[in-house]
């Protein structure tokens, strides 16, 4: 099983590092196969909008930084993992430019699906979204926000719904790690 | 007279919808009552020189964000700005200081023509007026931004009114603004969505040079 994990390695809060370091741990002793991109903010430049990844590239992003290399293999993942510090009920500007990115992986075509309007998909197979927000002082109101955020997210990108979670502190990592990897359908090996 | 920030949040800067959004909005404001000025995110990425927008921004009487809605939510750029303009917020003391710290509102629009797509990204604005100290008091959510710039003709202008109406009732409020903040609205021009999806794709279809 191929897992794409997306951290923010811009982020230098102590909650966010022991989160991906326990998500890191736990893929390690399972079977899962996890292609990693630790994103720093100079790593990675915002979507331009310039439509080119729709009119004139046949879905890659004429910008050659970390961004296309995750957009190329996007739909190679059955599972794509979002760690984020919440930011105002959004992501962090790292991962949301990543995520800004992956917009070749759509079809610039509109359909109807369930009564609302989306973009065709480019693409037969696309991951399933997890993603897990962190932050020790967000409040219930952005946690609302971004659980919301990442469920449409999700339609965006050609599924019906997101897993998501939210850590707020140290304690809840085991448990949401753990979530995390019996979501893959794997269980951890102990050596 | 009042001082009024329009900060454009959209990658494609002046040649956006939002831009057209912003001078529409501006062309219905009374220039004796208001003073306008346009901030471009696009342009201080450029230049980096965040300090003075701050500045000015931070002396204004009411900020209006116009932005396109990138993933259901504020572009990167716009996230990026966001975060910034609360750190200089929150420790710039001389700001501090002052009585009344400018009002916020927002118009975003979306490629989609379901207005309410731009909830979460309204929502996202009213969480960092809360961490930054802005008082917040309501966005416009506009379906098909992109239809809204196109040149207009008869039948066109009688589609855009709804928006039209939207945006000259945010100039009502800008020139006299309301002590408490009020519900977000959600506009789109006015046909069905089978018919701008047509057109919209139509429109794809025309400028693809490579077809797939």
């Amino acid at each position: 099983m191929q897992v794409l994990l997306l951290t923010d390695e811009s982020d230098e809060s102590e909650l966010g590092k022991s989160l991906k370091e326990g998500l890191l741990d736990l893929i390690g002793r399972s079977k899962v196969e996890a292609r990693h991109f630790g994103i720093r903010s100079g790593d990675i430049r915002n979507c331009l909008g310039c439509f080119s990844c729709w009119i004139k590239t046949n879905g890659k992003c004429i910008i050659g930084d970390v961004g296309k290399q995750i957009s190329d293999c996007y739909t190679e993942n059955e599972f794509a993992i979002v760690l984020s510090p919440v930011k105002f009920g959004c992501y962090s500007t790292v991962i949301k430019h990543v995520l800004d990115r992956i917009t070749p992986n759509n079809l610039p075509f509109l359909i109807r699906y369930r009564n609302r309007t989306r973009h065709k998909a480019r693409y037969d197979q696309y991951p399933q979204l997890v993603v897990v927000g962190y932050g020790g002082d967000t409040s219930e109101a952005e946690a609302q926000t971004f659980a919301a955020l990442a469920k449409a997210n999700a339609v965006n990108f050609q599924k019906e719904s997101a897993k998501v979670y939210l850590c707020r502190g140290k304690d809840e990592i085991i448990n949401i790690t753990g979530q995390v990897l019996k979501l893959m359908g794997m269980e951890e090996v102990t050596v | 007279m009042s001082k009024i920030c329009f900060v454009n949040g959209s990658p494609r800067g002046k040649n956006s919808g939002s831009s057209y959004l912003i001078e529409r909005t501006v062309a219905f404001l009374n220039d004796k009552k208001t003073e306008a000025v346009i901030i471009y995110i696009s342009d201080l990425l450029k230049s980096g020189e965040y300090q003075s927008a701050f500045e000015s921004i931070a002396m204004m009487d009411r900020i209006v964000f116009a932005f396109p809605l990138y993933q259901d939510s504020p572009p990167g750029i716009m996230l990026d700005f966001l975060g910034k303009l609360e750190a200089y917020l929150l420790t710039d003391n001389e700001n501090r200081k002052r009585d009344s710290l400018p009002q916020v509102y927002a118009i975003v629009n979306s490629g989609f023509i379901e207005s309410r797509n731009n909830r979460h990204a309204l929502k996202i604005l009213a969480h960092f007026c809360r961490r930054a100290g802005l008082n917040w008091q309501y966005g416009l959510g506009i379906g098909a931004g992109e239809f809204m710039k196109k040149q207009d003709n008869l039948l066109y202008l009688w589609m855009k009114q709804p928006v039209i109406k939207a945006l000259s009732a945010l100039c009502n409020e800008l020139e006299n603004p309301s002590r408490h903040p009020q519900d977000n609205v959600f506009v789109s021009p006015g046909m069905p969505a089978f018919i701008y999806n047509f057109a919209a794709n139509k429109e794809w279809r025309n400028r693809m040079e490579c077809k797939k």
